[in-house]
């Protein structure tokens, strides 16, 4: 059995990808699943799913907590969540990046797994004309893990998206063309950043307390909403006249006002709505992209 | 500038609000979200001796997925049906323990709160036998003018007009074919001490709603507009200015009746022209200069009537 998990953000087909993945593998002759983990999380959240191919029955219905693949649609979730937990040694690491294999194993620190890259953001615009990844990179992934044939694949596109099927088969070729591949013998699958849980690491049915009470307060706070953002406020805190508006508006509570009566962001909460920008009277935030 | 918009400006000073937080961040809201936004304040002004049940909904979908929770005060999921029942029970409750001497006595604010639907639609008899039965406590009904967690279906407050998943934009349908049910009408039919319309873009305004609501001894009733860019179609950044223009142009109205008698606590000057408001949402894309003349109509004549009926009490 094949185990695929793919990682992106809310909006971006992550879901649709691993469905198509799953039907194209049945339309092979195979046995497959497809589902994604559900959360409350809205637009921008980062999200997963899961996708299983066998040649027998499959009989598990859980989520994929060891996978044999792991996808990544979007580079800035890598900053997000751990995204190569539970990876199996001999793995296969697919990244949506225009960093080379060597490159992004050395930031993340990643041995014992095969990585593969390649930059489908730009593949996407050259011929969807939006960075639309989601058909780019099962092109990746059938180049390193080919768990459906690319014309099946082709077809069921065709039937599903008859008026963009062209350009998402374009964008698919070009990146199983394009994706450079690297086996790292040596070393362990690190974890990345540990402060955000993985649907597989909460408490199951077994483990939860009785109806579902939570003995902390507030507790939401373990979870960095900053990881949302693509736009950032910027402060110029010398026009600021301090009068709270920004602070007032921001429906996450991410504005803080310091011992100095300063107003500041905290990052790891600010979704970048623009809110605070926008009603502050006297032009003292602009919004800038988010750079990675 | 409107009246009382120019008098907070001169007594109101948004950094003299408490600066505690009692809606904690982390909660998975889209970004610009009225109702977070809305959430944060109401518990700011009722402060920490406060329990709040609360139906599902978007509200308690983005704060309490488990084992997490964005409250900081005693906090309990309801059915869509019964949140006004369940906050009768905790009220009751509270009140027999005090009665009994088992807990001191002291005020405790017990809130229930639910969206548009559940609120006028699912949990209507609910809540209107909770307000008959006289239980001292708040309703909050934040209201973003469909089923928003379930994505975008109409509810009885859902503008006329407003396009949803259910009441579709197209050649038979012109989105929502019904007029926005009057739900603190039927609040105020029920004859309780507090009824009051809120938005969250005036916020003097709502701090002190909440405050005389959290007063009232007997049923009060808030019923508060809380834009949502997701389901309304607008840039998140825009979720404060839009709440002002739909006072500004008389499409929501900021009143409290008060022991019955009405009046206004916002009055607009120079009303925006509906056009604008409506203009400014995608929701309401489809709809034709007709479409906006019979509405601009319709809000005008509801204004004045609400400006007589205010004057004659
Ligand atoms: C009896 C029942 N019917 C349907 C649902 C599914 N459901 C959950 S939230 C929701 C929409 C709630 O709408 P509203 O009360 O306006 O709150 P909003 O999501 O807009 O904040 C629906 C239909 C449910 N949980 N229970
Ligand atoms: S951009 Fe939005 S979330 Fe970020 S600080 Fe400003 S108002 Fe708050
Ligand atoms: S709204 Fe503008 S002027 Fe007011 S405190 Fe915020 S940044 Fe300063
Ligand atoms: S859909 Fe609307 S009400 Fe629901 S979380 Fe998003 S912005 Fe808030
Ligand atoms: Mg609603």
């Amino acid at each position: 059995m094949i185990e695929v998990r793919m990682h992106g953000r809310g909006g971006q087909g992550v879901v649709a990808s691993a469905e198509m993945l799953a039907v194209s593998a049945i339309r092979d002759g195979k046995y497959a699943q497809a589902f994604p983990s559900f959360g409350p999380e809205r637009r921008g959240a980062p999200v997963v799913a899961f996708c299983r191919v066998d040649d027998h029955t499959i009989i598990t219905r859980e989520p994929i907590s060891v996978p044999d693949v792991v996808v990544v649609l979007d580079p800035t979730v890598l900053r997000a969540v751990q995204a190569t937990a539970g990876l199996k040694p001999g793995g296969k690491l697919v990244v949506n990046t225009c960093l080379r294999p060597e490159e992004l194993a050395r930031d993340l620190g990643v041995g014992g797994c095969t990585v593969a890259t390649v930059d489908a953001n730009r593949i996407a615009l050259q011929f969807i004309g939006q960075a639309i990844t989601n058909t780019a990179m099962l092109g990746a992934l059938l180049k390193v893990e080919p768990v459906a044939s690319l014309e099946v694949l082709y077809g069921l596109l065709r039937e599903r998206f008859p008026a963009v099927a062209d350009m998402n088969i374009q964008a698919l070729q070009a990146a199983y063309d394009e994706t450079s591949v690297a086996e790292f013998v040596m070393g362990d699958i690190v974890m990345g950043d540990k402060r955000k849980k993985l649907v597989t690491d909460l408490p199951t049915w077994r483990t939860i307390d009785h109806a579902c009470i939570v003995f902390e307060p507030g507790s939401s706070v373990q979870y960095y909403t900053g990881d949302w953002r693509s736009m950032r406020p910027d402060w110029n805190s010398e026009k600021c006249v301090k009068c709270g508006k920004c602070w007032m508006y921001c429906p996450e509570a991410a504005i803080n006002v310091d011992e100095h009566r300063d107003y500041k962001v905290d990052y790891d909460y600010c979704k970048g709505c623009g809110i605070c920008a926008e009603e502050c009277p006297y032009g003292v935030i602009v919004m800038v992209e988010e750079c990675e | 500038m409107d009246m009382e918009q120019s008098r907070q400006k001169r007594s109101f000073a948004p950094r003299a609000l408490p600066h505690e937080e009692y809606f904690a961040p982390g909660h998975r809201g889209c970004q610009g979200c009225g109702p977070a936004l809305a959430f944060r304040h109401i518990l700011k002004a009722l402060g920490p001796n406060t329990v709040v049940a609360e139906a599902t909904g978007c509200g308690e979908i983005i704060s309490s997925p488990y084992p997490q929770s964005s409250w900081r005060v005693p906090w309990i999921h309801t059915a869509f049906e019964n949140t006004a029942a369940t906050a009768a029970g905790i009220e009751v409750a509270y009140k027999v323990l005090m009665r009994k001497g088992r807990i001191p006595e002291e005020r405790i604010n017990v809130v229930a709160m639910a969206g548009d639907g559940g609120t006028g639609d699912i949990g209507l008899q609910a809540l209107s036998g909770a307000l008959e039965r006289g239980h001292d406590f708040i309703y909050v009904c934040y209201d973003n003018e469909a089923y928003m967690n379930t994505g975008m279906q109409r509810s009885g407050l859902t503008p006329f007009g407003a396009f949803t998943t259910t009441s579709p934009a197209g050649k038979v349908s012109k989105g929502q074919s019904t007029w926005k049910k009057d739900v603190p009408a039927i609040a105020a039919a029920h004859h309780i001490p507090y009824v009051a319309t809120a938005c969250i873009s005036y916020m003097s305004d709502l701090y002190r709603k909440i405050l005389r609501a959290a007063e009232a001894r007997g049923p009060a009733y808030l019923h508060v507009l809380a834009p949502c860019p997701t389901g309304w179609r607008y840039p998140s950044e825009k979720t404060i200015e839009i709440g002002r223009m739909a006072v500004r142009s008389g499409v929501f109205n900021l009143y409290e009746i008060v022991d019955g008698k009405k009046r206004l606590t916002v009055k607009v000057r120079e009303r925006l022209p509906v056009s604008e408001y409506i203009k400014a949402q995608g929701r309401f894309r489809h709809l034709t200069d007709e479409d906006i003349a019979y509405i601009q109509r319709r809000v005008y004549e509801e204004y004045e009537a609400l400006l007589a009926e205010a004057a004659q009490i």
